[in-house]
């Protein structure tokens, strides 16, 4: 969008919402609409300028805000009433709703369902399915996390990590769902682990309700921070920055890359890295590259 | 006249337009809205209006273009098309709305979903504030997606310069619109390739440059049974380079999963994995760690045991 047409259709918006807050105040208003009070105020001195064509005075949109810092809408003119959903709106709303119903929640599914219902009734025919989120996560998974959380509960799941490519049997005491690039990712305490641990949700091939959470459990903040690993990229693995979660990305000497990759599981970042088959370097971390050699040399044994 | 800022005369274009009983010709619009200058070649006005139409509608206001009996352009005029019942909604309707909203937040679609919810909240009064803003959201920063978006809901055939992973430089691709599909975090556009004349699907972050939505109808609509998900998802069944691994028990996930090794997780098992190229079936074992090793063929066994060398030379001095 142009600055004008940003600028426009909160003008557009405006109107309608003064309306309905009859005498708010400029600092409100502002707020509301995440502008300052002095953008807020120019906004409205360009809309009493405007008006159906001709632009005699009882043409023109008429708002009084100058005496009391409160703004009172004495004559909107059309705009008393918003337009409708445009097709990116009403899609930028759907989209949205179905990847919420794809991921583990405490939102009300049936509502959520009407929504989407209506939402989709609301577009030309078609052109709703023409835009599709896939979380990935099967809907089993997704309603066992729920049930969980809801009658805390722990799960007993079956895990294919993503990260050391391990299969295992786990019990967790889920704590809470997250999503982040695109994954679902459950956060809880793992016993086998012994600490909190993070699951991708669309890797858990099976989940069991397993018995009531301890009620004494006192659940700490998820340890898994996100933490950053300065790194090199060859020029070979430009597509990489697409794929992965880099930040600070700069130019390096022959073509490469520097630049900082966030990751919140060692174990990923070192998957990261063996799937890129030498073309990303870890530098720091001092730790971080151990793992990354330690994980190699575990693999290279087998063909030396 | 003092001169007119491109947001007034925008917003002057609208009260001309909006709500009105018939179409509003050119010649009335240049006459009536402040903005167009009076003194301007009608060829400087037309290049201005167009422009500012063409903005009004990239915005979704929709200006209609109204003809007359012998097909010729009558005027233009902005029809509300909206009751209050379209945009009423219960409380805990615009709750979730909001909270969808919010999965946007710094993503591509931000902008519109902002707007919608205004235009909601000014009829069904103001939504909630979001909790948890932090715990969902949709990851878009593609800009192609916008115009794409466009094209599906024209139903108009685009152009754009795309780079495949392995094309050594980008390439134009005509395209009929089928779909837009995000599956784990990136976005696939999907469609028919008038060049290859076949189904294609595109990662959009690999289209370099801007996308083009022509005037044209599509020449190859999309399949009636079409699963998106499933075409977006099963990308990768063409998959020409095979090798055989060993896998310890309960090594070896990701690669059991993709290639539908129907047996124990558990168990230690020999399989063959199939991928798109040579380069992606090494990383994937190479992802595999030691739980995994390459039985043949030999060539495979060797980029996987150098790939494997280059690392560990790599990161050696902190062992």
């Amino acid at each position: 969008m142009t600055t004008s047409s940003t600028r426009l259709s909160r003008l557009m918006t405006m109107v309608p919402w003064l309306i309905n807050h009859d005498g708010v105040s400029i600092d409100v208003a502002a707020d509301h609409f995440g502008i300052s009070a002095e953008q807020c105020e120019k906004d409205l001195w360009l809309l009493v300028v405007c008006g159906l064509p001709g632009h005699m005075p009882d043409q023109l949109v008429d708002i009084q805000f100058w005496d009391d810092g409160r703004i009172h809408v004495v004559d909107p003119q059309t705009l008393d009433r918003p337009l409708r959903l445009s097709g990116d709106e009403v899609m930028a709303l759907l989209v949205a709703l179905r990847l919420l119903i794809q991921v583990p929640g405490s939102h009300d599914r049936k509502t959520l369902v009407a929504l989407i219902e209506r939402l989709e009734g609301s577009l030309e025919t078609n052109t709703a399915s023409t835009m599709v989120i896939d979380s990935g996560v099967s809907d089993a998974t997704t309603h066992m996390i729920e049930a969980a959380l809801r009658e805390n509960r722990k799960l007993s799941i079956i895990y294919a990590a993503g990260t050391d490519d391990l299969v295992t049997d786990r019990i967790v005491l889920p704590h809470s769902v997250v999503t982040s690039g695109g994954h679902t990712y459950l956060e809880g305490f793992c016993e086998r682990a012994q600490a909190i641990r993070t699951f991708r949700v669309d890797r858990i091939i099976t989940a069991l309700l397993g018995e009531p959470m301890p009620t004494s459990m006192g659940m700490q903040t998820p340890i898994s921070q996100e933490t950053r690993a300065a790194v090199t990229l060859a020029s070979t693995a430009r597509w990489a920055l697409d794929t992965y979660p880099f930040a600070n990305i700069q130019d390096g000497p022959d073509g490469t890359i520097e630049a900082e990759l966030a990751f919140r599981d060692p174990h990923w970042l070192v998957q990261v890295v063996l799937s890129m088959g030498g073309s990303l370097t870890v530098q720091s971390p001092r730790e971080a590259r151990k793992w990354v050699a330690d994980a190699a040399a575990a693999a290279y044994t087998s063909y030396s | 006249m003092a001169r007119v800022d491109r947001t007034e005369r925008l917003l002057n274009v609208v009260f001309c337009l909006l709500g009105a009983s018939r179409a509003i010709p050119r010649s009335d619009i240049r006459r009536l809205v402040a903005g167009y200058d009076v003194d301007a070649s009608d060829v400087a006005f037309e290049r201005m209006f167009e422009r500012d139409k063409d903005e009004l509608r990239g915005m979704g206001i929709p200006v209609e273009t109204v003809l007359d009996v012998n097909g010729e352009v009558e005027g233009y005029l902005i029809a509300r098309q909206t009751t209050p019942e379209d945009l009423n909604f219960s409380a805990d309707e615009l709750a979730l709305l909001a909270l969808a909203a919010a999965t946007w937040q710094e993503a591509i679609l931000e902008a519109p979903a902002t707007t919608a919810i205004r235009k909601i909240e000014s009829i069904s009064g103001d939504a909630p504030a979001v909790q948890g803003l932090e715990s969902v959201r949709v990851t878009a920063t593609d800009a192609a997606l916008l115009p794409l978006m466009a094209a599906l809901r024209e139903q108009h055939v685009v152009n754009f310069e795309y780079q495949g992973r392995s094309d050594p430089q980008p390439a134009r691709r005509i395209v009929d619109p089928w779909g837009l599909v995000a599956h784990l975090g990136h976005w696939y556009f999907v469609g028919h390739d008038h060049d290859r004349g076949e189904r294609r699907t595109f990662r959009v972050s690999r289209i370099t440059g801007s996308v083009t939505v022509t005037a044209k109808s599509l020449e190859v609509a999309r399949p009636s049974d079409l699963d998106l998900t499933e075409v977006v998802r099963g990308e990768d069944v063409a998959r020409p380079v095979t090798a055989t691994v060993w896998i310890q028990g309960g090594h070896g996930a990701a690669l059991r999963q993709a290639n539908g090794a129907n047996i124990s997780p558990f168990e230690n098992a020999e399989i063959t994995i199939s991928a798109v190229s040579a380069d992606v079936l090494v990383s994937q074992i190479c992802a595999a760690g030691g739980g995994v090793k390459v039985i043949e063929p030999n060539e495979i066994l060797l980029m996987v045991r150098d790939s494997l060398h280059t690392i560990l030379r790599d990161h050696q001095d902190a062992t």
